[in-house]
Formats: structure tokens, C-alpha cells, sequence
């Protein structure tokens, strides 16, 4: 037997932590634990009552395990799933079915890092992949520049559109308080910016910075009492592959399976939403994810971000805070595409406040495009 | 040994892979079908040693920029079969390498990997 997990679980806290840089000296834990005490408090929920911990990060190997000493926590639910850039949004997902299934009821899911403090070009605990080695293979870069590359094969997708994206993600940061980047940046810039991996130049890449942020998870039962809970009204996630010649088409990725499984259950479709944080690791990355979660048809991501598509005032709002680009990116970016989301549902954001809000979609990648997770979120009059 | 016998290759994929190479061929550790996979993985079953294409056609490719120097890297899919990341040598511009048909490099140049492909000219196959 089945039952719909449709709106079964809430978010009632967020924080977030040591952006864009903690104190020298700080760890990855120390930023981790700094935002999950500020969810906590935004919760209104002491540390002793958190039974289930979701912790995730790439500098430690077993994040949960800081995250429980730090806080002086023995939960009864421990969950340290690594599939890259998208665990907390797996950890979501593994999170609302603990405290359907009555494994936990005070979910708390983390993420830390301190990726610029560190002062390492790219601070990762990652295995190295053998196969890969030798080539002169820069990491995540290099996958993505490829996955680009191929989209402006197929669909004749242009520079201009990557860089649009990174315009676009720039002016929503620069109405976004605390953003690490907020200065004037063109799509002329971008194009002229140093190259990194082609296309992308370093305008197309995303930020490094320290930084941590956590959710605070219960049941709908428990999140009526509370303030402003936002509901999880759909989610789903997917792992394919791990290297990049073993992405089975570079165009197509995860998300449309992630999306369509998040949308049905959500009972939803994209023009049902009103506002998108789209993983952007990368300039491709939100194109490739409006095309795979059904915003737009596949091959029209370019145009769909054309002439400020996503950008303030645009066809969709997408990256409100300036997403990975713009607002911060402590190596992996995924729990603030849900800190974004409760966000925007809970209102008064001021200049970047998508108005009347009322359902959010969060997607984010791991790894070289090769696990997934969709979550759409809602207000409580969207359950 | 009580019950089951732990299954234990005689190469490693890497090893199996690194060694064709050295012999200017692509190997690939034994693994039940499909086996043209990348990266080469381990099977329970079969054997057999696969030697696959040493020829193919660019499926992307990107330049990439370092302090160092340049470089190209490209993911090939092999004529039979089988698609991987190798270095692409005397090509700058991705775009214009994607749909080329290349082959292993069968002489290696200054600090090259072993893996390194070059385009086949116009007419030569």
C-alpha cells in the first residue's frame, strides 16, 4: 500500500550561515552547525527536540556525525547521503518520509562549507576517479562546458544565452541583501570575461564562498501550530551515472524524470508555478532545466532566457536571491535553492519578492549532471 | 571458505586499460554485455577481453584554459561502440571539433597523455 506524501511535511525553519566568508580558522562544521541553530531558532524549536539529522558537505567525510557532536544531539533517525549538489533536496525527500513512516519528527537538514576560507581551489573530499585522471580534467567545469557545448550543437544555442543567465542572476542579487555579487555586470562582460572551459569564461561560472544553511522539517500535523510553514507538495530524486562518458545523452538529463515525478504528485504543471531556483552551477544549468522540467520545450531554453527572460520582470522568475552565480556558492548549492523557496512563499521580500507568491520549485544537480531532485513547494492554501 | 568464493579479478579495469594502451589499443576489463562501457567496469560472468575501435567521432568537446596552458578534452564515441573522455590534440575550437572523426594518437608527444586523439584527414579512412 501507497499513500501520497503530497503536503505530509513542512518546513517551519531556515537559516543560513557564513556568507560570503566564515572566520579564518572556522571549519566546515562550525558554519554547518551556525545554520542549523539559526533554523532552529527561526523554527522556534529547541536542539534536544531534532530526532532525525540530515547533514551533508564535501570537506567532511561524515558530516552527520560533527553536526550531532557539535549540538550535543543522539538522533534516532541519521541520514548522510552524498550525491553531490543535491543531497539536501534527497535529504528532503528521505526526511519527509522518516516522519511519515514515525522514524523522526523534528527533521533537521544542514549543509556547511568554508570552500573560499579554506583558500583550496576546489575543497572536496571526492574519490578520485581513475579514468579521468591524466587528461588535464578540471572537475565540474569541464562536464558542464561539454553539456553546453552540445546544446549549442543540437539547438544552436548561443554564448549570449549563457551569458544572459549570468545578467540575469546578477540583477536579482543585486536587489538581494547579503549577496556576495552585486556590481553592474553585461552580457558584454561575461562574453569578454577570462576563459575557462568553452564556452564558459569565469562570468559563466559560479562564485566560491564559505557558507552553510539548514531546514528545519516536520509534520503538517505539527507545522498548522506554526508560523508561515511551507509545505513540500512534490518531490522526487534520481541518480544516473557518476563520470561524464557515462552521462547517456548530454542534453537530456535527470530532471525530466525528477520533474514530471514531482509535478504529479504535486498535482502541479510549470505554468502552475511561480517561482523557479534552478541549481546554477553554471550558465547551461538553468537553461537545461527549464527545457527538462516542462517550462519550455526541449532545444528553447536559449531563447526562453533571451532578453531578460529570467531576469527581473521577466518570463519566469528564476535564481530570486542571484543563485550560485551572484548570491553564493560554498561548493555545493543546493539547500539554499530551498532556503530561496520558503522565502519567496513566506513574502516580504521587498525589492526581489515575486508577488503573491504562493508555489515554488527547487531543482538542483550532483555531481557531473548525474543525480537530481525536484522539490515544489507551497503555501498553505496549496495543499 | 564457508558458503560463497569471493570473486577476485586477475587486472584491475584500470590496470587492463592502462596495459592496451601501451600497445596503442583500447581494452576493457571483462563485463557482461554491454560491455562497451565507460569507465570500464568489473563483471560477475564472462571473461572475455574486449578490444574495442581505436577510431571514432567527437560527441563533444570543450578547450579548456589554465595558468599552465590550453588544452582540449572531448568525449568520444568509439565506431563500434562505446563512448569516452580523452585529450583531442591540435584542436582549439569545440565547436568546430564536434562531429570529427579521430583516432588513438599513435605516437605520443611531450607530456601528452596516453589517451589522446587526433582528427583523421579529410579522405584518409
Amino acid at each position: 500500500m501507497r499513500t501520497s506524501l503530497r503536503g505530509s511535511a513542512a518546513i517551519v525553519g531556515i537559516g543560513l550561515a557564513g556568507i560570503p566568508a566564515m572566520p579564518p580558522g572556522s571549519t566546515p562544521v562550525d558554519c554547518m552547525a551556525l545554520a542549523a541553530l539559526a533554523a532552529l531558532m527561526d523554527a522556534g524549536i529547541a536542539p534536544e527536540e531534532v530526532d532525525g539529522v540530515f547533514a551533508s558537505g564535501l570537506q567532511m567525510l561524515m558530516p552527520a556525525l560533527g553536526l550531532c557532536e557539535y549540538l550535543g544531539l543522539a538522533p534516532r533517525h541519521v541520514d548522510g547521503t552524498q550525491v553531490g549538489g543535491c543531497a539536501p533536496l534527497v535529504q528532503l525527500n528521505h526526511a519527509r518520509q522518516a516522519i511519515a513512516s514515525g522514524t523522526c519528527e523534528v527533521a533537521l537538514i544542514a549543509y556547511g562549507s568554508t570552500q573560499r576560507s579554506s583558500g583550496a581551489a576546489f575543497a572536496s573530499l571526492s574519490e578520485p576517479l581513475v579514468f579521468e585522471q591524466g587528461l588535464g580534467w578540471p572537475g565540474p567545469v569541464a562536464a558542464y562546458a561539454m553539456i553546453a557545448q552540445r546544446h549549442m550543437h543540437d539547438f544552436g544555442t548561443r554564448r549570449e544565452d549563457f551569458a544572459e543567465v549570468a545578467v540575469a542572476a546578477r540583477e536579482w542579487a543585486r536587489l538581494t541583501p547579503g549577496a556576495t555579487a552585486q556590481g553592474p555586470l553585461t552580457i558584454e562582460d561575461v562574453l569578454a570575461a577570462r576563459p575557462i572551459a568553452s564556452p564558459f569564461g569565469l562570468r559563466d561560472c559560479c562564485l566560491v564562498t564559505d557558507g552553510g544553511g539548514a531546514l528545519v522539517v516536520v509534520s503538517a500535523e505539527r507545522a498548522k501550530y506554526m508560523k508561515a510553514p511551507v509545505y513540500v507538495l512534490g518531490s522526487a530524486e534520481i541518480a544516473t551515472h557518476r563520470s561524464i562518458a557515462a552521462m547517456p545523452d548530454l542534453v537530456h538529463t535527470g530532471a525530466a524524470i525528477t520533474g514530471a515525478r514531482a509535478f504529479t504528485e504535486a498535482g502541479l504543471s510549470p505554468p502552475d508555478i511561480d517561482v523557479a531556483q534552478l541549481y546554477d552551477a553554471f550558465t547551461v544549468n538553468p537553461i537545461v532545466f527549464l527545457e527538462d522540467l516542462g517550462f519550455c520545450a526541449k532545444g528553447e531554453g536559449g531563447p526562453f532566457v533571451r532578453d531578460g527572460g529570467i531576469a527581473p520582470g521577466g518570463r519566469l522568475a528564476v535564481n530570486t536571491n542571484g543563485g550560485g552565480l551572484s548570491f553564493c556558492h560554498p561548493g555545493m548549492y543546493g539547500v539554499f535553492t530551498l532556503i530561496e523557496s520558503v522565502l519567496q512563499l513566506r513574502g516580504g521580500l521587498g525589492a526581489r519578492q515575486v508577488a503573491g507568491a504562493k508555489t515554488a520549485l527547487a531543482h538542483a544537480p550532483g555531481g557531473f549532471m548525474a543525480s537530481h531532485a525536484t522539490a515544489i513547494l507551497g503555501t498553505p492554501e496549496t495543499l | 571458505m564457508s558458503g560463497i568464493t569471493p570473486l577476485t579479478p586477475p587486472l584491475s579495469p584500470l590496470a587492463q586499460f592502462e596495459a592496451g594502451l601501451t600497445h596503442g589499443g583500447i581494452t576493457i576489463a571483462p563485463e557482461a554485455p554491454p560491455a562497451r562501457r565507460f569507465p570500464p567496469r568489473l563483471g560477475a560472468g564472462s571473461d572475455t577481453q574486449h578490444a574495442l575501435a581505436t577510431t571514432g567521432t567527437v560527441y563533444s568537446a570543450t578547450h579548456v584554459s589554465t595558468r599552465a596552458g590550453s588544452h582540449m578534452l572531448a568525449l568520444i564515441d568509439l565506431t563500434d561502440g562505446g563512448r569516452l573522455l580523452a585529450r583531442l590534440r591540435g584542436e582549439t575550437d569545440a565547436s568546430a571539433a564536434i562531429g570529427a572523426q579521430v583516432a588513438l594518437a599513435t605516437d605520443r608527444q611531450d607530456d601528452e597523455p596516453a589517451l589522446t586523439f587526433t582528427r583523421i584527414a579529410e579522405g584518409a579512412r
